[in-house]
């Protein structure tokens, strides 16, 4: 638990700096997405939060408007990798699907191990994440997410506004 | 160097605002409208639903600012808690020329004769602050009437039999009904009520030089883009400016109102665009910030006369904030039943307001405004998976075929609901910030849960699959139909203002937006706000005398 423990005070400072991303590490990304793609799978509807770009929503909101998560985010993941270590060996984003699919049931529920949150509320983490997807999924593309409008189109909403017509094809 | 001395100072430019500063600038008098916002922009702010004046997780498109404007949400424990626009539980209605009405679903609803004198039509509930207002549906129906035909309405109220009664009808023909509208009023006959088209502040042809309404998809929230919706940035404030007697000015953040040693109104202190203290005198003061800001104003105003802040020795400022618990149910069904063509809200039932067994009150059922993609992701039956394929499942399959219809509960008002300042969270200026507290009376869930079971009721009726109850209801009140906080009456212990607006006690401080109304209707509140504003104007014009007020 120390060692955990120090991990989460010094939040990869040094990786953070040749990271692509604006605010996650490299390793911090590869959770996210994983976990994302999760909360809104590729179904036979099309693509999920992956191909949707979700995580460049939450990256880049978290440098922003999201600034006062940022702890929250760090420390959860961190949490979550330490439980996956624990419990499987393995890191969340390396997990099978369906392996990490009862984890995020487990950790809906409350359910992952206690000590490895310490302060923080495993079940708030959850929904900030599933929120997060569900704007960068669902919300304007020019926040990051929902490239090319794609769940707009699974919906088989209308683009821009006005009904019946249909404007998807001046885009593609 | 110093402002030019004005006839009027107007602060905010919302809805009341908005027409008080016209009807003053018409009449002759010179006349300053503050407003911390800007114009508004549509173009900013295209369909981008996360940032919306519904959904605001990236920021409020239409203000205010949120690194700018705190708030403080007091627990029942008195624990607090710091909000702002992005956080939720921040209650506002929007902040830029306009306020809400540029971005509002636009119901434009008259509340019935009843909701004037609730406390002589129910008698008094243990509690409670129910009160009969000092001024009658008689005494505001032509000002409703002139709202209607000067901001621009449509609708057909011969088609509700529960209307109160008008001499003049609505100036423009009311909007035809959507695919789900039909379905839904269809069932409500079949059931014995009787549906009816809703009252729109938007052009179903075109009206005052602007063009019909083109029904896009997205309407509450956002601008509209071919400037079809009225509110009175397109209306009234342009025409108090083409009169030459009116200036907006804009990012302009008023601190307080000053008042000096015989208790009247000097003028007010203000932040201007560059948020430097500024000083702006004139003959009278008239305040429309909105119910939560407006309390705020005359709190942070203190004198020798008003220690406890202008009009406030009573304590009666900020108390009785009310709002509208909004309730109803929801169904899903086995074909597209929404066609998305916008607005979404095209009809409702007054059935269940007043007259019925045992409610106080009651409230309007419509169906509901097109929800956006994000919002619709919380639109659930309860138990249904909240991630994961089966909710994304559940969002494809059935955006198309959710209906929903819900209203505004009329809530009964109490002593401890209410605005105070917070003496330590300042705003980006330095000034103390609203702090909300209390919450609603506990009987507003129970007609919540009543109302929601008519909904339920018609919406099974209707052929819904599966059907759940959304119930309101509890909690702080405020939000966008906040209102109260200075409340009208004929005793200056307990209540804040005279039945024309004026202060008790202060004869050139008026208040004119949704602070006024002793109670809140089981209707959107903005007609009734409009309508004040030229209420309260008339009583300022008729008063008016050359370069002095007289009360
Ligand atoms: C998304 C949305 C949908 C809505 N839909 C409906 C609807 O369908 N029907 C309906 O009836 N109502 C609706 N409303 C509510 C309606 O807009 C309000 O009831 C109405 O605007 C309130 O009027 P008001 O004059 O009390 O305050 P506002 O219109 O809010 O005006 C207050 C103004 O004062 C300014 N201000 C505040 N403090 C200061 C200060 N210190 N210095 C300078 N300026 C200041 C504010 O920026 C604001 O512009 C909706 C509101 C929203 C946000
Ligand atoms: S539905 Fe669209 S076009 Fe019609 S008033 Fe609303 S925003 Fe304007």
């Amino acid at each position: 638990m120390a060692g955990f423990g120090s991990i989460l005070l010094m939040p990869s400072c040094v990786t953070r700096i040749s990271s692509s991303w604006k605010f996650f590490t490299e390793e911090e990304a590869s959770c996210v997405i994983a976990l994302c793609e999760q909360i809104i799978p590729k179904d036979e509807h099309g693509g999920g939060a992956t191909e949707a770009g979700v995580i460049h929503y939450i990256d880049r909101q978290l440098v922003a408007v999201f600034d006062y998560d940022q702890l929250i985010y760090q420390k959860g993941i961190s949490a979550l990798q330490g439980c996956c270590l624990e419990l499987h060996g393995k890191r969340f984003e390396n997990l099978d699907f369906d392996v990490q699919y009862s984890l995020c049931t487990e950790m809906e529920k409350g359910g992952l191990i206690r000590e490895r949150w310490g302060e923080l509320d495993q079940v708030r983490f959850f929904r900030l994440v599933i929120s997060h997807s569900m704007q960068g999924f669902y919300g304007a593309p020019r926040h990051g997410g929902n490239k090319d409008y794609m769940s707009y189109r699974m919906m088989d909403l209308d683009f821009p506004l006005v009904v019946g017509r249909n404007h998807y094809k001046h885009l593609s | 160097m110093a402002n030019t001395h004005v006839n009027a100072i107007v602060v905010g430019a919302g809805a009341g605002g908005g027409v008080v500063a016209k009807e003053l600038a018409e009449h002759g008098l010179s006349v300053v409208l503050f407003e911390r916002g800007g114009w508004p922009d549509y173009d900013k702010h295209i369909n981008d639903e996360l940032i919306s004046q519904r959904t605001q997780v990236l920021g409020s498109a239409f203000g205010p600012d949120h690194r700018k404007h705190p708030r403080v949400s007091l627990r029942d424990d008195g624990s607090k808690r710091v909000v702002t626009p992005i956080t939720g539980g921040y209650g506002h209605n929007a902040a830029c020329v306009g306020s809400g009405t540029v971005s509002y679903g636009a119901m434009a609803w008259r509340f019935m004769p009843e909701d004037f004198k609730l406390k002589s039509s129910y008698g008094h509930v243990e509690g409670s602050t129910i009160e009969d207002w000092p001024i009658s549906y008689d005494d505001l129906e032509p000002f409703y009437e002139k709202a209607e035909w000067e901001i621009g309405v449509s609708g057909d109220d011969s088609q509700n039999p529960f209307a109160p009664p008008r001499k003049k009808q609505q100036p423009m023909p009311p909007f035809e009904n959507n695919c789900e509208g039909k379905v839904l009023a269809e069932a409500g006959g079949r059931l014995g009520l009787h549906p009816f088209p809703i009252p729109m502040l938007r052009n179903s042809v075109p009206y005052n030089g602007r063009p019909a309404c083109i029904r896009n998809r997205t309407c509450v929230g956002f601008a509209c883009p071919v400037d079809g919706k009225n509110g009175t940035h397109n209306t009234v404030i342009p025409r108090a400016m083409a009169t030459g007697n009116c200036e907006v000015r804009t990012h302009c953040q008023v601190a307080e109102v000053m008042s000096d040693s015989s208790g009247r109104a000097t003028g007010i202190k203000y932040f201007d665009g560059a948020d430097k203290g500024q000083i702006q005198t004139a003959d009278l003061v008239i305040l429309a910030a909105s119910a939560t800001e407006t309390a705020r104003l005359l709190l942070n105003s203190t004198s020798e006369l008003f220690p406890r802040g202008l009009g406030n020795n009573h304590d009666w400022v900020g108390r009785n904030l009310q709002g509208h618990a909004y309730t109803g149910a929801v169904g899903l069904f086995n074909y597209d039943i929404k066609d998305f063509a916008g607005p979404g809200a095209t009809f409702g039932f007054c059935d269940f307001n007043h007259h019925n067994e045992g409610i106080i009150g009651g409230g309007l059922l419509c169906n509901e405004f097109n929800p956006m993609p994000y919002l619709y992701t919380g639109m659930r039956p309860p138990g249904a998976a909240q991630w994961g394929s089966e909710h994304k499942d559940f969002q494809m399959k059935n955006i198309k075929r959710t209906a929903a219809l819900h209203g505004p509960i009329q809530e009964i008002p109490n002593f401890d609901s209410r605005i105070t300042v917070d003496p330590s969270v300042k705003d980006h200026w330095g000034i103390p910030v609203v702090a909300m507290s209390g919450k609603r009376h506990s009987i507003d869930y129970e007609h919540c849960k009543w109302l929601s079971s008519k909904a339920e009721m018609i919406l099974k009726e209707a052929g819904a699959l599966e059907t759940w109850q959304r119930v309101g209801g509890r909690g702080l009140s405020g939000g966008q139909h906040q209102a109260g906080t200075t409340r009208m009456g004929n005793d200056p212990k307990t209540s804040v203002c005279n039945r024309h607006g004026q202060v008790h006690g202060i004869d050139n401080l008026f208040v004119a937006d949704g602070s006024l109304c002793v109670t809140n209707g089981g209707f959107n509140p903005v007609l009734t706000i409009l309508a004040l504003g030229y209420w309260v104007s008339d009583y300022i014009t008729r008063n008016w005398s050359g370069t002095k007020f007289k009360s």
